[in-house]
């Protein structure tokens, strides 16, 4: 990249189903970017061995630095989830499984920040000037989207409650595998395309302020998936989308929007029954 | 025509419509399959979906035990339907049949699934009257049940 990244964030969800081998080969695939890497967590990386592999190639699931008059703060989105299995003797497997299933009833609504973390955050944010800019990075986005597919934090309340003295914060989120934007109060919300594959919008609630994405061809791996180019201008960030399969990344008539064709939908039947 | 003669004609019609209707009434349908369908018929009907309804919802999320039950292979790349259409939203079963850009023809709901199967999934083609492609589309209709039909809608 020209100029070169000052960092590289990786949102979540390098892997699929947890494996040791799918986080390993994510890991060996990034060593070829030489920026620094900073990693958050997704629910696909943690919840066959409970984070553990995945501590051990990234480090800290939560974390904060400074850099360039800019607070970047990690938070772990993924982690807190109720348990859901212990009661019903699930296996490791079988619980990846649940929490992998993005329209599943199973694994209910897991993604949180949690007390312990909603008080390290107001204790990191403590120390810095309410006029300075924070930049905060999540698997999850911080406000309620659409909760069937976990398309929020459980206590994004919360979370706005200890971010609202601070008067310029940005979310960059991932999880929603779309293109995404919102405004809660002083907090910019940005989410970020996939690598893997992108979801479709939610039947209802995309914020008003989305600009929705170009309808994608099923039959291109490469389309409506990429990457993103943050920039830092003045005291706000920008955010450039690159997708793979093609340039225009914006819907630009009603005919190329999915939103285009309402839909009315009911969730999922098969996951209430037993054994689950 | 006087406007009396009118009047008497509009009221024997009437009279003979509701003399119509009270002996449809009092003598009921003529037919035993048109005898006042039971709760329990209905219950039994809908349990005849449903089971459609949720084998489809299993296959649509990649259940294996399911797909090998049903001898089908609906994918090989580890991509479930589910996971490019949760709650099967996106799969838009009320705009078929139209023409579909990807296949350059005029489709079904049953061709846009082999579709799938075959080309992102590549997965094996099942046959479009299997009990596979029924227990599917039962399940992607049920989970759109409120979407407005707008057939040929691209």
């Amino acid at each position: 990249m020209s100029p070169p990244a000052d960092f590289l964030i990786f949102g979540g969800d390098i892997a699929q189903l947890g494996k040791i081998e799918e986080l390993e080969l994510g890991a060996e695939l990034l060593k070829e970017v030489k920026a620094r890497q900073v990693f958050i967590p997704g629910e696909h990386d943690w919840y066959l061995d409970m984070g553990k592999k995945w501590g051990q190639l990234f480090g800290e699931p939560h974390w904060t630095f400074d850099h360039k008059g800019v607070r970047f703060i990690g938070l772990d989105t993924v982690s807190r989830a109720p348990d859901y299995w212990t009661v019903k003797n699930m296996s490791p497997e079988e619980r990846m499984g649940h929490m992998a299933t993005l329209d599943g009833s199973v694994a209910g609504p897991w993604a949180g920040v949690g007390r312990d973390q909603l008080d390290w955050l107001s204790k990191t944010l403590s120390t810095w000037d309410k006029s300075r800019p924070v930049v905060i990075f999540s698997h999850n986005p911080l406000y309620e989207y659409y909760p069937p597919w976990n398309f929020w934090v459980r206590d994004w309340r919360e979370v706005n409650d200890v971010l609202k003295p601070y008067a310029n914060v940005t979310n960059i989120h991932g999880h929603v595998h779309q293109v995404l934007y919102n405004e809660i109060g002083t907090m910019r919300s940005i989410g970020m395309l996939a690598t893997s594959w992108p979801w479709p919008y939610a039947p209802e609630g995309v914020p008003k302020l989305t600009k929705p994405m170009i309808r994608v061809d099923p039959g291109d791996i490469y389309d409506g998936v990429g990457w993103g180019n943050l920039s830092m201008r003045g005291d706000r960030i920008e955010n450039e989308y690159i997708m793979w399969g093609r340039k225009e990344v914006f819907v630009q008539s009603g005919p190329d929007s999915s939103l285009s064709q309402p839909e009315i939908l009911r969730s999922r039947i098969a996951d209430k029954l037993y054994p689950y | 025509m006087t406007s009396k003669t009118t009047v008497r004609r509009v009221l024997s019609r009437v009279a003979f419509v509701a003399t119509f209707a009270g002996v449809a009434v009092l003598v009921g349908p003529a037919g035993a399959n048109k005898t006042p369908v039971t709760p329990q018929q209905l219950q039994a009907y809908d349990e005849v979906f449903m089971e459609q309804v949720r084998t489809g919802d299993l296959l649509f999320h990649g259940d294996d035990a399911t797909a090998k039950r049903m001898g089908v292979t609906l994918f090989t790349t580890g991509m479930a339907c589910a996971m490019c259409h949760p709650f099967a939203s996106d799969t838009h079963p009320q705009a078929f049949p139209k023409f579909q850009v990807s296949m350059n023809k005029f489709a079904t709901l049953r061709d846009m699934i082999n579709w799938c199967i075959e080309k992102p999934n590549q997965g094996e083609k099942i046959d479009p009257d299997s009990d596979a492609m029924k227990a599917l589309e039962a399940y992607i209709y049920w989970s759109n049940t409120g979407s407005v039909l707008v057939p040929g809608k691209y």
